[in-house]
């Protein structure tokens, strides 16, 4: 079994008082002689249902403000979320699935879908309008960030490794990913700070990958792997606190699982209700929203979690 | 139609408020084609299977529907031409509920 310090690169923390920590980091507090850890603990509830089919589809924004756009059925259609309801906005110019969202719901960036398109898109909260194209086309693809600063790596056909950065204006390529994979999730705050997980290592056939990898804005390092190799999950969330949900499980399985990132490693926590695979998924590991999938296609969950210092206590 | 341990119903996902936070802390929840729900069997499931206007099933019963579901998918992607089936993730699969 591996030692905390193997595990976190540090030795436990000893302290006079609690911590102000982040998720993941445990401590022994001398003071009370108690050990703690500070995790989040939260669970799903059901969402708003969709208008209309995004399986296959992408996702920008937060639990309370989110897009819904590309997908395989309707593809040129966006729909908006207000916390409880979904509306329809304007179309984007074109119909793409497993592309690249991200971005807020006033400012969102939609890149690459099938078919192996170059294209690149930007809402402004009521429009689309063409970019500057990707260098490389794909569909199945990973990425994060927002609409000046965002990344996209992996996906099809083949499996690709290639990573390109947007910074508002045009995408430039960067150094590859070590494991191409398609249906490759992500996740991150920025282009400069991405994690990509998960994804199918083979292409056609099976080939769960629960690989992982760090960006640091130059190049891709290979982290603690995933409890459960998948693809066709959604993700969302940073590079130090992502959800990855549900999707297409080895044994030709559609799992309910959902596996939390500290910025360490991955912890199972509460099962979404309905496993689905070609799910996307926005918002933080603290508030997010599960979208779509391809049974039941209009299905949206909102996980909600509270980070909280918790005692460990030793039978 | 509870089993003991765990009961079965369909039910429409109407979206905001069909499950909450306070029914998935308090009891496992399962949804299936077909609109299938299982429940673990508690009082707490029952009084969500009648605020959701769940129709009770037997193990029996469900398992049909989502079968059914099932090999309808199955055939459809049986269908799809074999650029198309490369662009999906996979056959749907069959599914055994609990």
């Amino acid at each position: 079994m591996a030692t905390y310090r193997e595990i976190h690169g540090v030795n436990l923390q000893y302290r006079e008082s609690d911590a102000t920590a982040i998720i993941g980091d445990v401590w022994y507090n001398a003071s009370t002689a108690v050990l703690k850890m500070f995790s989040s603990v939260g669970s799903w509830s059901s969402g708003g249902a969709l208008n209309g089919t995004k399986a296959g589809g992408t996702s920008a924004g937060i639990q309370t403000a989110a897009l819904a756009f590309g997908s395989a059925e309707d593809s040129n259609n966006c729909e908006s979320y207000d916390g409880s309801s979904w509306t329809q906005v304007a179309d984007t110019n074109e119909g793409r699935n497993h592309p690249l969202g991200c971005g807020t719901q006033t400012a969102a960036l939609y890149a690459g879908g099938t078919p192996s398109s170059t294209s690149s898109e930007e809402f402004d909260g009521t429009s689309w309008t063409e970019g500057n194209d990707l260098n490389t086309g794909r569909e199945q693809v990973g990425g994060d960030g927002i609409q000046t600063d965002a990344i996209i790596f992996g996906g099809a056909p083949g499996l690709k490794t290639e990573t390109e950065e947007y910074n508002g204006t045009s995408w430039s390529e960067q150094n590859d990913l070590n494991a191409g994979r398609r249906y490759i999730e992500g996740s991150g705050d920025t282009g400069q700070a991405a994690l990509a997980f998960g994804g199918n290592s083979s292409n056609p056939g099976s080939g769960y990958s629960a690989a992982n990898e760090s960006y640091d804005g130059t190049s891709w390092t290979e982290i603690a792997n995933l409890n459960s190799g998948r693809f066709g999950s959604g993700s969302c969330g940073s590079q130090d606190h992502a959800l990855l949900i549900s999707g297409h499980e080895s044994g030709d399985t559609e799992t309910v699982k959902v596996e939390e990132w500290n910025g360490s490693s991955w912890t199972e926590v509460a099962d979404v209700s309905n496993g689905s695979n070609a799910i996307t998924a926005t918002g933080t590991g603290l508030d997010a929203l599960r979208i779509s999938g391809n049974s039941p296609s209009t299905v949206v969950e909102e996980w909600t979690a509270t980070a909280t210092v918790q005692s460990i206590a030793f039978d | 139609m509870a089993n003991d341990i765990f009961n079965y119903c369909v039910a429409t996902n109407t979206g905001k408020g069909f499950i909450t936070h306070t029914d998935s802390r308090k009891f496992w929840i399962r949804g299936y084609p077909a609109n299938v729900w299982v429940c673990a069997d508690m009082m707490e499931s029952r009084l969500w299977v009648a605020r959701n206007n769940g129709v009770s099933k037997t193990k029996d019963q469900a398992q049909a529907l989502v079968t059914t579901e099932i090999e309808a998918a199955q055939a459809a992607w049986d269908d799809l031409s074999d650029e198309e089936k490369a662009a999906t993730s996979g056959r749907p699969t069959t599914i055994t509920l609990p």
